[in-house]
């Protein structure tokens, strides 16, 4: 079956390997924080085109915003944090 | 009779943690602060940390003496169990020996209470009277709210909201082991208030969780903050794993001609295969060897490049050496646990650079299926990420078929998936499906690697 850019329905859900549970599509949307989680391609490569997606319903804005968000290392997030406090 | 499990006497279970950095042919590359570009100091981590991991962190010495306090807490479930994997052997009809090294009878089902305990220790040890962390559905939470248990330590867990909600068991470990834990975002953190502000029902982020957790910290004098994968002392803990495995394959009469195990964070491999590995540096075992296995849909080590990388694409954190994809990748499907991140453990990086390790890609069904099949003959449910390590074990099990060669070969077995049912449940049911990526879409990501000068 051709995959689309439509995203599945909202009892559609895949497992997350960041959280290591079960999650709807509209978590990774909004990646617990507004912008789409990091792992958005990975988690619904299968299901839909979702960097079609994103591409298409993201403003430029949000869309750099989901980039520079991505694929942070763990140490790399902690340091970060100490750095603000 | 033959023996399946090899059993080490508690009165013969290490008393030091091995630490490879006393033998690395090249020390290790420090990691590097974006802004100045020079290797993060002591200073930088005493705000997280006790200055005894701190020196662990940079140590190289070779032994480094388990404290007797955390020994008497490692014998409520150590030495853990050496197993022979007879019936597994038997249904793939092979001649190979394939023995498993099973952490998953610790109270809190995986490896992670090896140093979870001696975290604990060490904070308590420097004064130190609470600890934080992150968790999402709650595995190193868990492991951590034990170890602070045994020591009178509180400890409080940032839970990523959603997990709070709604996968509330490992929660309840947590809890019953004394830790409170707070879903993320919470009110008690400015990370956690901005957060709530803008998005009162926001569901939360590790990310998120991880900030909350080091704010908490490094706010409050009394606090220090836990991470449980990544670090070189958190490696440094694991090696008992395979200190008391090089003793139970003495019993065994066998020595390993492979060592296999999943790579993400790396611990619990490195745990294991550190301590075997001395021998090939040494030149006494030149042909061991050591495979870390990686999902297909990620190959970091088996097709990316050892350089380094930003942290994150905005490069406003530090920079790590490992093996990269590069900073503008968007991985594909993956769903094991722990081999998600996008760099993983610079020790185990730079032995692959060294060409001591090599790494396998392993696709996600064909792990479950091995998952399965290890379920069915060893009647263990073995959690996502060292299915890992059996697939690749069973691999090299059916070249031996096609050989006639009775290799020796030892699976790094993290722990049970008990938690983690409803991915075997997706594989059962038919909702895994597999993804390679292609060379040019990989090609193209390295190209976008920052420069660093060496």
């Amino acid at each position: 079956m051709r995959r689309t850019s439509k995203p599945p329905s909202s009892n559609t859900a895949v497992y997350c390997p960041e959280l290591g549970q079960i999650v709807q599509f509209s978590y990774c949307r909004n990646g617990g924080e507004g912008v789409p989680c990091p792992k958005i391609t990975m988690c619904w490569y299968d299901v839909f085109l979702v960097e079609q997606y994103l591409r298409e319903n993201l403003s430029s804005c949000e869309w750099d915003k989901f980039l520079a968000q991505r694929a942070k290392h763990r140490f790399a997030v902690v340091l970060e944090a100490m750095a603000k406090y | 009779m033959k023996r399946a499990m090899f059993f080490l006497d508690q009165k013969d279970m290490p008393t030091h943690w091995y630490n490879i950095q006393a033998d690395l042919p090249e020390p290790l590359p420090p990691v590097l602060h974006p802004a100045t570009g020079k290797p993060i100091g002591p200073e930088d981590l005493a705000p997280l940390f006790p200055m005894e991991l701190i020196k662990q962190e940079v140590s190289t010495e070779r032994w480094i003496e388990i404290p007797e306090e955390v020994q008497d807490v490692y014998r409520s479930w150590r030495p853990t169990v050496l197993h022979r994997a007879y019936r597994l052997e038997k249904a793939l009809d092979t001649p190979a020996k394939i023995f498993y090294k099973y952490e998953g009878t610790s109270q809190a089902g995986s490896h992670k209470p090896n140093t979870a305990v001696a975290q604990a220790y060490y904070n308590k040890k420097e004064g130190i009277k609470r600890l934080t962390t992150e968790t999402g559905a709650g595995q190193w939470g868990s492991a951590l709210a034990m170890g602070c248990s045994f020591f009178g330590v509180e400890l409080k867990v940032y839970m990523v909201r959603i997990s709070y909600d709604q996968k509330p068991y490992r929660r309840i470990l947590m809890e019953t082991w004394g830790a409170k834990c707070v879903p993320s975002p919470s009110p008690d953190t400015k990370a956690g208030r901005e957060m709530l502000e803008k998005w009162p029902d926001c569901p939360g982020s590790l990310g998120l969780a991880i900030s909350e957790a080091v704010e908490d910290a490094v706010t409050r004098d009394d606090t220090h903050y836990s991470l449980g994968s990544v670090l070189n002392h958190v490696l440094l803990h694991q090696t008992i794993i395979g200190e008391e495995t090089r003793k139970q394959m003495e019993m065994a009469d066998a020595y390993p001609d492979i060592i296999v195990g999943c790579i993400g964070g790396g611990s619990n491999f490195a745990g294991q295969f550190l301590p075997w590995i001395r021998d090939k540096i040494s030149g006494d075992k030149p042909d061991l060897r050591i495979i870390c296995v990686e999902p297909e849909s990620c190959p970091t080590m088996t097709r990316g490049i050892y350089a380094y990388d930003f942290g994150d694409t905005a490069g406003m954190t530090p920079l790590l050496k490992m093996h990269t994809l590069g900073h503008s990748f968007v991985p594909p499907p993956i769903h094991a646990g722990g081999l998600r991140y996008h760099g993983m453990a610079p020790i185990i990086c730079h032995l692959y650079n060294l060409g001591l390790i090599e790494a396998v890609s392993a696709p996600q069904t064909a792990v479950f299926e091995a998952g399965v099949k290890f379920a069915r003959t060893e009647g263990i449910i073995t959690g996502p990420e060292p299915c890992h390590d059996i697939k690749v074990a069973i691999d090299e099990a059916l070249k031996c078929r096609e050989s006639g060669q009775s290799k020796t070969i030892l699976i790094a077995h993290s722990g049970h998936g008990h938690f983690d049912l409803a991915a075997y449940d997706a594989y059962l049911s038919g909702k895994l499906r597999d993804y390679a990526l292609p060379e040019e879409e990989i090609r193209k990501a390295q190209e976008e690697l920052p420069k660093v000068g060496e």
